[in-house]
């Protein structure tokens, strides 16, 4: 604790005093039995003294952060709650019936409080303690030896995301399909830089990051509060009642203003309740409903032809390769580049080219004032054609009757949301990711960004695609935090390169020996921030190739089901157990010592630097690291540095508050991006060389997915759609088996349709075995009417101790979309019976 | 005293047989059960209520309904031993002392009943330093305390009375106000139910007359049997047209409660009526069991009672015996009824304190079965403080002269 | 005088349980109890809908704890005078010390599960104490309810679940004060009150 005093108090004892009297004297006044009731309610007169503290709850919702509120009494941390309510922003609220269960999760008796080494049969849950001196010696002597023999490489680190990103301990990467990889923690980037070991990413999330980096403009997110001005919002691949917390207040409010809603979901919650549309569209077929919307919109002439011209990538000409036309074609000279920040240096630009319409000729996308929207030309003896000629025409196939089918929604009712999508302006796509779990999801941004840029309601006010969900919210934006910049300190002199790749690709690798052409010896993993086994897909496949490996190492708070898999079991501290910072929400407190031998990550990676032998390579402490990473001039600027943090523990500002110089010079700097709806070139962010079939991959595409489609033969065997989402009580496995929560949902659940219920002669709480070819799944049914009859939703993110047998994961497969590294979570068809006992 | 001196003529029965080892044995075999009753319930004052099948949305069960029986049946049993000598017209015989005892043994049983119900038993004193006199329970502990002094008083006068110590006057006085009071603690004991809003089984006007007509046919019932199985052992004589007059009383009473049954039916299931799901309830849904045994029960009963070849001993004990069966789960019915219709149906998660339920459904599925049933545990309890009651009757009988039998005490 | 209450906008709420966690937390409430809990007015399982799929289905919800009734059923019903109304702020109180655990209250109550009984020792799943420390103590056989956080009023400080709402669905105030957003709130727009033709007047307002 002596490191963590913190100046802020909360109830003192003094403060207890008063308080005491207040109440004596408030139950005097009432005048009934006041001598009882003041018993009943003094407090103890020796209460301890209270601090507060300001972290995250660490719930890993799939967001961001929470700022909350730590209670600290006599070394416990004894309440998690909201950060207070800023009087002049009352409408910025922070948490949710989640998040306040942090109590109960530090001080659970299944935390990971020593090492442990194991000893009996892999899974069988034979542990040895042994200590951290021992485990940290195995580990790294196997990393070592394993280095020597089989190369850098063949150590690897994988990570998931639980806690977002952070200055020292919670890992992230951010990859491109340039083949880049960008993290910020400290502990694991110079780690990976001074030994080269491989970084083995998550797979989830993954959709969204690659079509980002591919797809130019989709990045335009939208704080919640720009919801209110839309006329018409479509939810689309988002739980905005249930995974979202703030969201409904500005759907109502949008409501309340007049706005038309409509929600497009097989799976019913009350958004598609409230909603003035209601589209259970068939899984998988997203794409399709999209293209179809656009070809109504061309064929009745709704299409905002001067946005396409000037915001989007519609006039550039496309050559027959699928590539760009370009000054460099046409032999034309280069334009002048904006001048290096860095350099200081001008740079030049081999722009695209359109067609001007005025004077007949190609030139320059930033020059030319009037460019053709459609047509074909030929350049240079190039064949082209503005990119959305190609694309009109090659979506014409998805009409409105064929989605109808396709899509199983009504004709009427697609065309209806076209008309109040293009017409009732400005209308707004509300997503997040909810499409992005199945082999044809990448394809949706570019249907998207198509449907959006059609109708012009894309870039303004009230119109966007991806809304900040998870984000805190507040009426006039999102709530602002200081930054971090590790970007200097996880710099090692004499960096290695390293590889990395999706961990979910580990069973192909242990297989193959490489990924694509790429060798990879995998002999040690350590897994940290993650818990695949339970929360990823195909556990067969990868318990298979962990059993391939040398060593595997669990580092987590919980023994997880992944961890039951490991040799070696190692305490990680929580939230609130250590202090750190993470960007946009900045400092995170620690308020409590961690239990046992638990330690944070960072002190996990020093120990193994250590022992690798390389002692100096965390050659700053902690606070000495976090005092640079929060030293940037926008902290230094806006009051958010680490000494502020210290002395106030909760910092946030909101837009009203920020310098309006500051974020209009930061909007001028940025140059300006044609919203695109083509990938100029498809690439996969793995080192898995998939095939690039440019017609399918660059243009507006719907393609049948892997698996859950009516026409995949499985289907007369297996018809029922299965999925599963992120909910109000749930989200990923770390928030499992907390008591508070279990009172409210003691156990996982399948909702099923009362109608494929009662085909099935199954009754409400029922027991039922969800099943297919790779496994199966055993618990109660929640027979409803709110999901679409030929679909169930499975529970994601249980552990094998809550199910009755089986597991959700033994239902999916391990495939995944080969660009993106985004796992099939939902490509997943199967049968659902009464369950008889049976083991299978 | 006309009837002791009939009664010491008419006594054929070996008097003798009575109360001797068989008496001294029951005595023992009571005070065990009841020593095993206050060993559960210390177990339910260590160990809490969780063993019991009361929850959160169903928080009385069976020691609440075994109040309310008892308590009729004291009422029900004091009226039928009272109103002779009210009234001034014959009474039924040598089981007037009897059956003044009886109903005093009932009223400690009733107490008891709620006692071991209690959360804080502990916290007793507190009715009387803290009454709230807005509260029906409050008015029933006063009625109910006051009426187990006037049942003492009243059979403390009848002993003297019999001793010719106290008047005829005297005796008749104190009969017509235990009479009256007895009405009232009945009235009141309905009050605690009837004038619960929130309760759509409970919130009728007729449910205090109900009450009365309740305890009349048991206390009735109670005295029809004692009358013939104390007659056998020869500790009373009762002579067949006291048993016949008190068989045509029950049939009686028995038919007044059913057509308030009736009543209540009809105004609740009457096409259009708001009660029609409650009328439902109890004729095929969770409660028919307890409707079904107090109808078929009941109207068996009344058939004995008025047809005069029935009227046989053993037949008219078991119409005694039906009737307070059919009371009894009247009394339960109107327990579990009254919660088992959900005030807010609407869906909300379920912990253990909630209801006692293992269905997968939560609160659903909590009201497809009998949202309240008693589990061992409270039976247990429940028989040990009924054993109390049989323990204080068979010491009564022992050690109090309520014989109408010379010599039998 | 002051009639404190709560106004619910059932538009907007999601049934999500935050309002009762808070709760849970800040009073140390044992295992098992709960004050407040979300209803959902649809399917007969918790956050499914009713009607017909897919263009006729309803669902709301409300979290429903104590309504702190004007003419409170309990406070006529406890024979000891455990729980009564306070005068100076509307609020129904209860004296824990004093409760005999009769359960008439519970009976009496038509919001069934707003009370809740002690139905054995209270047992925690931590060995400390969680929430505020001067939160009251919970005791066996003994009944329970919202407290409308008297121990924060009494500090000038709000109930604990009032501004937690993600969706400001709930809104906490006097509505003896014409200004209070509260009582703006149930002018404003149409509401409706659980059972209000039981007669207990209830002090929350659901809007509609």
């Amino acid at each position: 604790m002596s490191e963590t005093k913190s100046p802020r108090t909360g109830l003192t004892r003094r403060g207890f005093l008063k308080t005491t009297g207040a109440l004596a004297g408030a139950a005097a006044v009432a005048g009934t039995t006041p001598t009882l009731t003041a018993l009943a309610e003094t407090p103890d007169a020796d209460a301890a003294e209270e601090q507060v503290f300001y972290s995250t709850c660490g719930g890993n919702c799939g967001g961001p952060t929470c700022r909350m509120k730590g209670i600290v009494r006599e070394g416990k941390l004894v309440q998690v709650k909201p950060a207070d309510i800023d009087p002049e922003h009352p409408t910025f609220r922070t948490g949710c019936v989640k998040g306040q269960t942090n109590p109960q999760r530090l001080y659970s008796p299944k935390r990971n409080l020593y090492p442990l080494k194991r000893v009996g049969e892999r899974g069988a849950g034979q542990w040895e303690r042994i200590s951290w001196d021992e485990a940290i010696t195995t580990i790294a002597d196997a990393m070592k030896s394993s280095q020597e023999q089989y190369g850098d490489s063949s150590v690897a680190f994988w990570h998931s995301y639980v806690g977002g990103s952070s200055v020292l301990n919670f890992a992230t990467s951010s990859c491109t399909p340039e083949g880049t990889r960008t993290g910020s923690s400290v502990s694991l980037e110079r780690f990976i830089q001074k030994t080269g070991a491989t970084v083995m990413t998550p797979a989830a999330d993954k959709t969204l990051q690659w079509a980002l980096a591919s797809i130019p403009g989709l990045a335009k997110f939208a704080p919640q509060s720009e919801l209110v001005k839309a006329q018409t919002i479509m939810i689309w691949g988002s739980n905005p009642t249930g995974a979202s917390r703030s969201h409904q207040n500005f759907l109502r409010k949008a409501k309340e203003n007049g706005s038309k809603i409509v929600t497009i979901d097989p799976l019913v919650r009350l958004n598609a309740v409230q909603s003035d549309l209601y589209l259970p569209v068939r899984p998988a077929t997203d794409g399709f409903l999209a293209l179809a919307m656009c070809n109504w919109i061309v064929d009745h002439e709704l299409v905002d032809w001067e946005f396409l011209r000037d915001s989007t990538v519609a006039p550039i000409l496309r050559k027959e390769d699928g590539t760009y036309l370009r000054l460099s074609d046409l032999g034309m000279a280069p334009e002048e580049g904006p001048v290096d920040p860095k350099t200081g240096k001008s740079t030049t630009l081999d722009t695209e080219v359109v067609y001007d319409e005025e004077n007949m000729t190609f030139g320059s996308i930033n020059k030319v004032a009037h460019p053709a929207v459609l047509g074909s030309y030929e350049a240079n003896g190039l064949k082209v054609r503005t990119v959305l000629d190609y694309v009109l025409e090659n979506i014409k196939e998805y009409t409105v009757e064929k989605a109808a089918e396709v899509c199983d929604v009504p004709a009427w009712k697609i065309e209806e949301v076209a008309r109040l999508y293009a017409t009732e302006k400005p209308a707004t796509i509300d997503m997040w990711e909810g499409l992005d779990h199945r082999h044809n999801s990448r394809h949706n941004y570019k249907d998207l960004m198509l449907l959006a840029c059609l109708t012009g309601n894309y870039d303004k006010p009230g119109s966007f695609i991806v809304c900040q969900h998870l984000l805190e919210g507040e009426d006039g934006g999102d709530a602002i935090g200081g930054t971090t910049d590790t970007s200097k300190l996880i710099q090692v002199d004499g960096a290695k390169k390293s590889l990395h790749m999706t961990g979910m690709y580990l069973h192909e690798v242990m297989e193959k020996g490489k990924l694509g052409s790429t060798e990879l010896l995998l002999k040690v993993v350590y897994c940290f921030q993650a818990n695949p086994l339970a929360a990823d897909c195909g556990p067969r496949e990868l318990k298979a190739a962990i059993d391939k490996l040398d060593l595997f190492v669990v580092a987590d708070p919980y023994m997880s089901d992944t961890a039951r898999w490991a040799d070696i079991v190692l305490p990680i501290a929580m939230m609130w157990e250590k202090e750190d910072a993470t960007g946009g929400f900045t400092l995170l407190e620690k308020g409590v010592e961690p239990p046992g031998e638990c330690k944070a990550d960072m002190d996990v990676f020093r120990m193994l630097a250590d022992k690798m032998g390389f002692p100096d390579l965390y050659d700053k402490t902690d606070e000495e690291y976090l005092r640079e990473a929060l030293d940037t001039p926008f902290n230094k600027a806006n009051g958010f540095t680490y000494d502020d943090y210290k002395e106030k523990g909760f910092i946030v500002k909101f837009a009203d508050q920020m310098e309006a110089a500051a974020s209009n010079a930061a909007a001028a700097a940025t140059p300006k991006i044609r919203n695109s709806f083509y990938i100029e070139n498809p690439r996969s962010v793995d080192l898995n060389e998939p095939e690039v079939d440019r017609e399918i991959e660059s243009r507006p595409y719907w393609e049948e997915p892997l698996e859950t489609s009516v026409n995949n033969p499985a289907f007369q065997k297996y018809p029922l759609f299965a999925f599963s989402i992120h909910e109000i009580y749930h989200a990923q496995s770390i928030l499992l088996e907390v008591p508070w929560l279990d009172e409210l949902r003691p156990e996982p659940k399948i909702e099923i349709h009362e109608d494929a219920a009662a085909a099935r002669g199954i009754k409400q709480g029922d027991l039922i075995k969800a099943y297919n070819d790779r496994g199966f799944v055993v618990c109660k049914a929640v027979v409803t009417k709110g999901i679409r009859p030929d679909c169930i939703l499975l529970p994601h993110g249980w552990q094998t101790d809550d199910f009755v047998a089986g597991h959700l994961t033994d239902l999916t497969r391990i495939d995944m979309d080969g660009f993106s590294g985004n796992s099939c979570y939902n490509e997943i068809l199967c049968e659902v019976e009464l369950y008889d006992g049976g083991a299978e | 005293m006309s009837e002791n001196v009939t009664a010491a003529k008419a006594a054929k029965a070996p008097a003798a047989t009575f109360g001797g080892r068989g008496l001294t044995i029951g005595i023992a075999a009571a005070a065990a059960v009841t020593i095993v009753g206050l060993v559960l319930w210390g177990m339910q004052l260590a160990g809490g209520f969780m063993d019991t099948a009361m929850r959160d949305f169903a928080p009385w069960g069976i020691n609440i309904a075994l109040f309310m029986f008892f308590v009729g049946l004291s009422v029900g049993s004091m009226v039928v031993a009272a109103s002779p000598r009210a009234f001034g017209f014959e009474s039924f015989g040598g089981i007037a002392k009897m059956a003044a005892w009886v109903p005093i043994c009932s009223t400690v049983l009733a107490i008891g009943f709620v006692v071991v119900d209690l959360g804080q038993p502990l916290r007793l004193w507190e009715l009387f330093a803290y009454s709230n006199l807005s509260s029906p329970l409050m008015w029933d502990i006063i009625v109910l305390s006051v009426y187990l002094i006037l049942s003492v008083v009243y059979l403390w006068t009848l002993l003297r009375a019999e001793k010719r110590q106290a008047s005829a006057k005297a005796l008749r006085i104190v009969s017509a106000v235990v009479l009256l009071w007895a009405l009232v603690v009945c009235a009141v004991d309905g009050w605690i139910f009837g004038l619960m809003p929130s309760r759509a089984l409970w919130n009728t006007a007729l449910l205090a007359p109900w009450f009365v007509s309740s305890a009349l046919a048991s206390g009735a019932a109670l005295v029809l049997v004692l009358a013939i199985a104390l007659r056998r052992t020869g500790y009373v004589d009762v002579r067949e047209e006291h048993v016949a007059r008190l068989a045509k009383l029950l049939g009686a009473f028995v038919c007044v409660d059913l057509f308030f049954f009736a009543c209540d039916l009809v105004t609740e299931g009457f096409p259009g009526g708001s009660g029609a799901g409650i009328v439902g309830m109890l004729v095929a849904g969770q409660l028919a069991p307890f409707f079904w045994i107090q109808i078929v029960g009941c109207a068996l009963a009344a058939v004995v009672c008025f047809v005069p070849k029935l009227r046989t001993s053993p037949l008219l004990v078991a119409a005694g015996l039906l009737t307070v069966a059919g009371v009894f789960c009247k009394r339960m019915q109107l327990v579990v009824g009254g919660f088992q219709v959900p005030s807010l149906d609407y869906a909300t998660f379920v912990t253990p304190f909630t209801v006692t339920s293992d269905w997968g459904v939560g609160l659903a599925g909590a009201y497809e079965g009998m949202v309240y049933a008693p589990t061992l545990p409270e039976v247990g309890l429940a028989l040990g403080v009924l054993s109390l009651g049989v323990l204080l009757v068979l010491v009564g009988l022992k050690f109090l002269p309520l014989s109408s039998v010379q010599g039998a005490n | 005088m002051t009639r404190y209450g709560f106004v619910i906008d059932t538009t907007r709420c999601v049934g999500c349980n935050f309002c009762s966690m808070a709760c849970k937390v800040e009073n140390n409430l044992p295992e098992d109890v709960w004050w407040s809990r979300a209803y959902t007015d649809g399917g007969e399982v918790e956050q499914t809908p009713s009607g017909e799929w897919p263009d006729n289905l309803h669902m709301a919800f409300m979290t429903v704890g104590c309504q702190h009734c004007d003419n409170p059923a309990c406070v006529k019903a406890c024979p000891v005078g455990a729980t009564y109304k306070d005068a100076d702020t509307g609020i129904v109180r209860q004296d824990f010390d004093k409760c005999i655990g009769c359960r008439m209250c519970m009976a009496a109550c038509p919001y069934s599960g707003v009370r809740t009984f002690n139905w054995e020792e209270p047992k925690y799943f931590l060995d400390f104490p969680v929430g505020s420390a001067d939160a009251p103590k919970h005791q066996k056989g003994v009944v329970e309810k919202c407290t409308m956080c008297w121990h924060r009023i009494a500090k000038g400080e709000r109930p604990a679940c009032a501004d937690v709402c993600r969706t400001l669905a709930r809104h906490w105030g006097d509505f003896d004060d014409p200004d209070s957003e509260v009582s703006k709130l149930i002018r404003d727009r149409p509401y409706k009150q659980l059972l209000a033709d039981e007669g207990t007047g209830p002090c929350v307002y659901y809007l509609v």
